[in-house]
Formats: C-alpha cells, sequence, structure tokens
C-alpha cells in the first residue's frame, strides 16, 4: 500500500534532490562503449533483460527506492535514467497480478521522462552507461545527457510527470481496491522552483 | 523485554517535589512521589530531571531548560507535588522558598499552570502536566484574596484549596492531569505516597498500555483505593495519535516512531474493547483509534467502511481531527466514493476549528487548484501564514518558500529563515530532507538568516556564507535533535 508514496518519495526526489556539485557526482558514467572493456559483463547480461522478475509486491517499494538512489546523482542524465529504470522496473512487474495499470502508467510515465530528454538532449555530450560502483546495477541503454542550459527546465517537466503519475497511480490504487494509501504528499509549487508539502 | 530501557532524548519528564516549605506546612510524601516518579519514569526510558525542593529562581530556570529541549522531543511530561492554590481562575504551584500572604504574591512568587504549559508546549507529539498538589491549603484564610475570589474551606490532609484545582483549557495535544476532580480533594495516603502517584506509577510502568486507558486505569484504581472519595481527572485533549508510556508490550510493535495507523493497529485486543466502550460513552479520541485500525490493509481488521462510520461519528460530534481523516478519505475514495465537493467542506469545518493540518492542506489546494477549487496563491497565502502561526511545521515550510520566492510583500528572508528554523525545530522529517540535499532551492539571502539563526541557537559556528557545507548541515540536523 506504500507503493505510491514510495513513488512519490523516490523518483520526486530523485529530481529534486540533484546534488549541487554537478560534474563531482556523476557516478562516473562509463562511455557508450566501455560495456567491452571491463569484468562485469556477467552482471550486465543479467541486467539487460530488466533484471529478476518480481514475485512479490512487496518487492515494488524497494526497487522505486532504488531507482532513486541509481538515478540521484545522475546529474545531466538523471531524467533519461528515470526513464531507463521505470522501463526495467515495469517489464519485471509482467507476472505481479493486478498490477496492469500501474504497468501502463509506468509505461507511459517513462515514454514521457524519454520525451523530455529527446526535447532537451545536449548533443555534445556522449551517451554514458551508469553503473554502481558494487557493479549491482547498470544500465540497459546508453542513457542520454540533457544540455546543461535545458537542465533546470527538463526537470520542472520531469517532476511535472512524475506528479502526474503519482496521482494516477494513486486514482488507480483507490478506485480499484479502495485500499488506504497516501495520496500526493509533496508538490512542485506552480510557477517557482520549490515544492510544497501537504500535512502528514 | 523492556522496549525503552535507556534514556530516549525523544521522550523527557521533569519532575518537581516540594516538601520543605520555609513558610508553609512543610509536605511528609510529596519528596518521596517525586523520587519515586523519577525512578519509574527513567524505569521506562525518559529522560528525567528531578528536583527537589528548589525555589522559584531555580524553577525558573528549569522550565526554561525544559522548554528549549521540549522542542526536539517527542513527549515532554511535567510531573509537580506539592502545595497548590486556585486564585482568580488560575492554578499556582507553590515552590518552597514562597512566602505567599496575598493574592499578588501567588501570582509573582509561583508557577501558573499556564507557565508549565508553556515549557511543555513545544513538544511534538504529546505534552503532558500532571499536577499532584492537593493536600491541604496552606494559605487558610490568612490570603488576603480579591473580593470577587470564593474563599475556600480548608481542609486537613489534602495538597491544596479545599475547591481543588481551576479546569485548563490546554491546546490541543496536551493533557493535564489532576489528582483529584473540581471540588474534591486529594487524599495524602497512609503509607509514603500518595494514592494518586501509587497509581499512576503503578500503570505507567505497564508496557502497551495506551494512555488514554492509562489515566483511566489510574482513575478506578484511585476511586477503589479511597473509597470513591477522590476522582482523579484529565482535561485537555490528546492528538488521535496512540501513546504508549512504557513502550510496546511483548509481542506487539514497537509503536514509538511509527505511524498513528500501524500504531493503532498494534493495539492488544482487549484494549479495543475498551475503546469501543469508550467510543459507545462518545469519546471522539477512540472513535479515531478504531477507524485507523480498520484502515490499516495489513491488518485483519481492515475494514474502510466501517472506518468512515467511526470518523463520521466523530466528525458530527466536532472532532476536527476525524473531520481532517474522513476529508482524506472523501479526496481518495477510500472507503467511500471520491466526493470532492464533501472532502473540501469537511477540510474547512476542521480549518474552522484551527486544525492546523487541514489549514496547509487548504493552502495546498487553493495554491494548485485542487478539489474543484481555482488556483489562487493569494488565497493560499494566508492559510499558509495561518497554519505555520499555529507550528505547523509543513505550512511553516511552505510559508517560508514562498517568502522566499518574494509573494510576501511584507516579509523578506529573515522571515523566511525564522520559518525554516521553526520547521526544522517541530520536527519535520521533510523539511530536513529539503534543506539538507537541496538547500538552493532558497536564495543566497534566506540561507545566510538561517545560518545565522542556527548560530545563534549555537547550533553552527562557521561563517554566514550562505553555503551550506558540512558545517552548516550538522547544525540543520542538530537543529532538528539529531546529534552525530
Amino acid at each position: 500500500m506504500n507503493l505510491l508514496r514510495v513513488v512519490m518519495l523516490s523518483l520526486l526526489m530523485a529530481v529534486f534532490f540533484l546534488p549541487q556539485s554537478a560534474m563531482a557526482q556523476t557516478d562516473s558514467p562509463t562511455s557508450e562503449n566501455g560495456d567491452t572493456d571491463g569484468g562485469r559483463s556477467g552482471d550486465f547480461d543479467r541486467e539487460r533483460d530488466a533484471g529478476p522478475k518480481l514475485s512479490d509486491p512487496n518487492e515494488v517499494a524497494p526497487r522505486l527506492a532504488g531507482i532513486r538512489d541509481h538515478c540521484g546523482g545522475a546529474d545531466v542524465y538523471v531524467v533519461d535514467c528515470l526513464a531507463e529504470r521505470l522501463d526495467v522496473l515495469e517489464k519485471s512487474m509482467d507476472q505481479l497480478a493486478g498490477y496492469g495499470d500501474a504497468r501502463r502508467i509506468l509505461r507511459e510515465t517513462a515514454a514521457q521522462l524519454r520525451q523530455i530528454t529527446q526535447d532537451n538532449v545536449d548533443e555534445n555530450r556522449p551517451k554514458a552507461r551508469m553503473a554502481s560502483a558494487d557493479g549491482s546495477f547498470r544500465s540497459t541503454r546508453p542513457l542520454a545527457a540533457v544540455s546543461a542550459a535545458q537542465k533546470r527546465r527538463a526537470i520542472s517537466q520531469a517532476v511535472a510527470i512524475l506528479a502526474e503519475a503519482e496521482t494516477q497511480l494513486l486514482r488507480s490504487a483507490d478506485a480499484a481496491s479502495g485500499r488506504a494509501v497516501h495520496y500526493q504528499q509533496i508538490a512542485a509549487a506552480l510557477g517557482s522552483n520549490k515544492v510544497l508539502l501537504r500535512s502528514s | 523485554m523492556p522496549v525503552l530501557a535507556h534514556a530516549d532524548s525523544r521522550r523527557i519528564a521533569l519532575v518537581m517535589g516540594m516538601s520543605e516549605y520555609q513558610t508553609l506546612p512543610s509536605l511528609d510524601n510529596t519528596g518521596n512521589d517525586a523520587a519515586a516518579m523519577a525512578a519509574t519514569l527513567k524505569g521506562i526510558g525518559f529522560d528525567v530531571t528531578l528536583s527537589v525542593d528548589a525555589g522559584v529562581a531555580e524553577i525558573e530556570q528549569l522550565l526554561e531548560d525544559f522548554s528549549f529541549r521540549s522542542e526536539v522531543a517527542d513527549l515532554a511530561l511535567i510531573y509537580f507535588a506539592g502545595h497548590g492554590i486556585e486564585v482568580q481562575g488560575e492554578n499556582f504551584l507553590i515552590p518552597v522558598d514562597a512566602a505567599v500572604n496575598s493574592n499578588l504574591d501567588v501570582q509573582r512568587q509561583s508557577l501558573s499552570l499556564k507557565r508549565l504549559l508553556g515549557a511543555v508546549d513545544r513538544a511534538r507529539k504529546m505534552r503532558i502536566v500532571i499536577l499532584d498538589s492537593c493536600r491541604n491549603n496552606p494559605l487558610g484564610d490568612a490570603i488576603a484574596l480579591n473580593s470577587d475570589i470564593t474563599e475556600t474551606t480548608d481542609t486537613e490532609g489534602t495538597r491544596g484549596a479545599g475547591g481543588g484545582m481551576a479546569a485548563a483549557d490546554p491546546d490541543r495535544g496536551t493533557l493535564v492531569a489532576f489528582a483529584a476532580r473540581d471540588g474534591q480533594v486529594a487524599l495524602d495516603g497512609n503509607g509514603s505516597n500518595s494514592p494518586y502517584a501509587l497509581a499512576l506509577m503503578d500503570k505507567m510502568a505497564e508496557p502497551g498500555l495506551e494512555i488514554s486507558l492509562m489515566f483511566r486505569q489510574v482513575r478506578d484504581s484511585v476511586l477503589q483505593q479511597t473509597g470513591n472519595l477522590q476522582e482523579p481527572h484529565t482535561y485537555g485533549s490528546l492528538t488521535g495519535v496512540p501513546f504508549y508510556l512504557a513502550g510496546a508490550a511483548e509481542g506487539q510493535v514497537d509503536v514509538a516512531s511509527i505511524e498513528p495507523i500501524d500504531a493503532w493497529a498494534s493495539l492488544r485486543s482487549d484494549q479495543e474493547e475498551q475503546l469501543l466502550a469508550l467510543a459507545d460513552q462518545g469519546d471522539t479520541r477512540s472513535m479515531l483509534g478504531l477507524a485507523y485500525i480498520r484502515l490499516n490493509p495489513n491488518e485483519g481488521r481492515f475494514d474502510p467502511t466501517a472506518a468512515v462510520s467511526f470518523l463520521q461519528t466523530a466528525a458530527d460530534a466536532g472532532s476536527p481531527e476525524a473531520q481532517f481523516e474522513l476529508a482524506k478519505l472523501y479526496e481518495r475514495g477510500t472507503g467511500v466514493a471520491v466526493d470532492h465537493a464533501k472532502a473540501l467542506a469537511l477540510y474547512r469545518t476542521a480549518a474552522d476549528q484551527d486544525f492546523a493540518d487541514a489549514i496547509n492542506d487548504l493552502g495546498f489546494l487553493h495554491y494548485q487548484g485542487g478539489l474543484g477549487l481555482p488556483a489562487d496563491p493569494q488565497k493560499a497565502l494566508t492559510f499558509f501564514e495561518r497554519a505555520a502561526d499555529l507550528r505547523h511545521p509543513q505550512a511553516q515550510f511552505n510559508f517560508a518558500a514562498l517568502i522566499d520566492d518574494g509573494l510576501i510583500a511584507d516579509k523578506g528572508p529573515d522571515d523566511s529563515a525564522h520559518y525554516l528554523y521553526q520547521a526544522l525545530r517541530s520536527g519535520s522529517a521533510d523539511v530536513l530532507d529539503l534543506l539538507s540535499k537541496r538547500p538552493t532551492m532558497f536564495t543566497g539571502e534566506t540561507r545566510r538568516s538561517l545560518q545565522a539563526m542556527l548560530k545563534k541557537n549555537d547550533f553552527y559556528q562557521g561563517s554566514i556564507d550562505g553555503d551550506f557545507g558540512p558545517g552548516t548541515q550538522r547544525g540543520i540536523r542538530r537543529a532538528y535533535g539529531i546529534e552525530d
């Protein structure tokens, strides 16, 4: 039941909490050609097909939290990183019964995030893969960067997309199951770089 | 296994006993009561300050320190055993060095209940003042009261004026517990402790006993011990958040820091029976607890429709918290069909009663345009300001954000920083996160003002440069209540 809350806290926070020092925290995205020179290809192959399938809905929340951790430091790659991770998560949920709506929303959200990256893409910056230091995570496709000049705009668009996804997820879960869920607790303030908080 | 065996700064207590009075009759048992109460509270994990036979100056200092510490505590509790008196409808607790001969002396040399309430006021979740303060009327006929004060008769063997203490009217979420009801006297007891102190110490230490039920059981115990001569009484209203003074019972989830919905669900079934009985008598807090239990989908008792029914009854009886919770259900369509008009009406009814959660959410809905409201930032500001001034943490943050955006004509960076600082002190984890991870959301001027406030309050020693490096981050965490 905390799925939606975690969506909000994980994904919105991932884009809200971009590190202040831009390049220092990009988590060393490896270049697109870097796949071949490392010793992690075994891990990579496993990740490529979206990782292990989820069999328990309770695993969704930790996976979302993982997305926040993986993409939170991705700087100009963050929007595409979220898109890629949401796609992976969505695919890994195909054996969960009753999550069709949630998967559709995740899929559409990922597509919209990809579009934001394309609209603001930095042609001069190489595509890159994200990988965690311990090898537990590696992006399944090269990620595109948004231009530094457009970063703020791209992020505010992404925030709006994620907020909308959150709302949709809430509605689908509530209407379908009548379960008590946490609704939108935090939202980007219209016309501002601030967020506003609801009572908790 | 006692869940909270170590001192925990989230639960703090100030225990005062007044025994050796300099100009008033001494009391035998108050010192014992204070010492025993302090030991009991320590035993259940409170961080206790014990003071016996303090003078008024010392008490003032103790209260000031306690008040500051209570800002980062979940629960602040004051226990006072000594002489007490009511003057002009207000309760005063008398320190050992007071020489009170007149109404004016009392007001100058004693501690008003209001002062004690002020010292616990900023604790984040629960505030409790316990007065075991009638034993006999030390002033008798000697006090020169104003003509509009009714003289009280001297009564041997009690802790205060024969008329008892005046009713208190504390803020929501604050409980004042008196040893006796209005118009009754509190008995000293034959042993070394008063019957009230004995019953309290016994019940307080029982793990898994929810606080409102605990005070009910104390009352029953004192009634029984005193042959129905003394009936302890509580005033004020607890919030819907359940509290277990002695922590969880064995096999129970530790409820100290979890959401109300989970905390209520851990209530033992025998206590749920008691809640049902209290709800039948019209107790709205019990109805809320029963609703929370039924809103927890991880519980066998999950039943949102029944929750709506409990909340509706409590909302109809005027409980703003129930109105707010019910509004959320109508907004989200949990247990009922989505009904935005009804949700909005309930938020407004709760806000009309100064329920800050509802006021802040109305601000949010007006700002963003929700529940059919048009987006109207100016209108939203008045809600955020009102809730912020009721010390609502999220509203304090929201108002600070909009001040920082330059939306409020007569407020600037210092005001924004003031509200941010207050939000941190009131314990909003969201605010801590936002300030830690995304401080540049705020302008450099506001950041510098916040650093200056942190410095003024000894949380930060570095330079005022607007750069939120490790030193400022540590200061922010310390202001929130986390010591690295």
